[in-house]
């Protein structure tokens, strides 16, 4: 699941809380006798007339309406399979005599090494967006809390994504980094 | 033919016809394994290739493969690079470079050649 599954969820599950918190408080309020009294039926015969008066054609627009929901509902089902990180081959060139490629996973690689190599970080994880060229580099950054951000930062710009650059020949790189500081392990804790 | 000697008479063989030229008497047929053997050969030339993988890889982890057919061969190449080299220009280097190497060893045409760079390694600097 990526973050724009994730928003989307977001967004989903408010829309149908809502939507259910409406509809709940309106059955309590008619319990409570808010819309008359709560022994009469609600579908009662002025809703009934408006559908024997609405012929045929209203059935025809509710099953509409019913697959258009289900159709949504399955889009939003399919949507949850949709990854971060893609393991897909990035195409660098084709030509009518064969294609090159490069592994997204060797790249992703490659960039967590990088990544890694400062002093800064005590982990480093790398993941590819999409297949695209030049393609979208996930970075999940653990650093030492003590270090200096700009420290890390700087090694970011100017090792790890350089290096990513000059290997992809592109002078720009779409790059998310996320870093969380975190204590270092107690072995490399100096004691005074 | 008969020949006189002092001893008596003896045959000599007749000139046998001239052989075929030697293009014609036979064919050669260079197998798969030495074309993948040779592209394998020649990409890890290339001095930013530190690996060529050989063949019998997985769908995940592709290998090197070659198909001849005829006088015509496919090259499949699977290379592992110094990082942080230009993809692009090592993977035009190993085509021309494979294709060059190919023809001048086996005469055969290298009409199709994909590239896959699978990981990489080391430090170019």
């Amino acid at each position: 699941m990526n973050r724009k599954t994730s928003r989307g969820n977001r967004w989903g599950l408010a829309l149908i809380g809502s939507v259910l918190f409406v509809l709940g408080g309106l059955v309590a309020a008619r319990g409570l006798g808010g819309f008359g009294s709560a022994q009469t039926p609600i579908v009662d015969g002025g809703v009934r007339q408006f559908f024997a008066g609405s012929g045929p054609a209203i059935w025809w627009v509710v099953a509409i309406v019913a697959i258009v929901v289900a159709l949504l509902a399955l889009r939003w089902l399919l949507v949850q399979t949709r990854r971060e990180v893609t393991h897909r081959p990035i195409r660098l060139e084709r030509s009518p005599t064969g294609f090159s490629e490069v592994s997204a996973d060797g790249v992703a690689d490659a960039v967590a090494a990088d990544v890694a190599s400062s002093p800064a970080v005590l982990s480093a994880d790398a993941g590819v967006a999409d297949s695209h060229y030049p393609p979208e580099v996930r970075l999940r950054v653990v650093a030492d809390e003590r270090a200096p951000i700009g420290e890390l930062r700087w090694h970011l710009s100017a090792i790890a994504l350089q290096h990513l650059r000059d290997a992809l020949n592109s002078d720009h790189v779409h790059a998310v980094a996320r870093v969380s500081l975190e204590p270092p392990p107690a072995s490399h804790r100096m004691v005074h | 033919m008969t020949a006189a000697t002092g001893a008596g008479t003896f045959a000599v063989p007749g000139q046998r016809p001239a052989p075929p030229p030697p293009e014609v008497r036979g064919r050669t047929r260079i197998a798969d394994q030495v074309v993948t053997k040779i592209a394998c050969c020649a990409a890890g030339e290339v001095p930013e290739v530190l690996r060529v993988r050989p063949g019998g890889g997985t769908w995940r982890s592709p290998s090197s493969d070659a198909e001849v057919h005829g006088e015509q061969a496919a090259v499949y190449l699977s290379v592992s690079v110094a990082y942080p080299s230009p993809l692009r220009e090592v993977a035009a280097r190993v085509r021309q470079h494979v294709i060059a190497r190919v023809a001048a060893q086996t005469g055969l045409d290298v009409t199709h050649l994909d590239v896959t760079i699978t990981d990489f390694g080391g430090d170019l600097s």
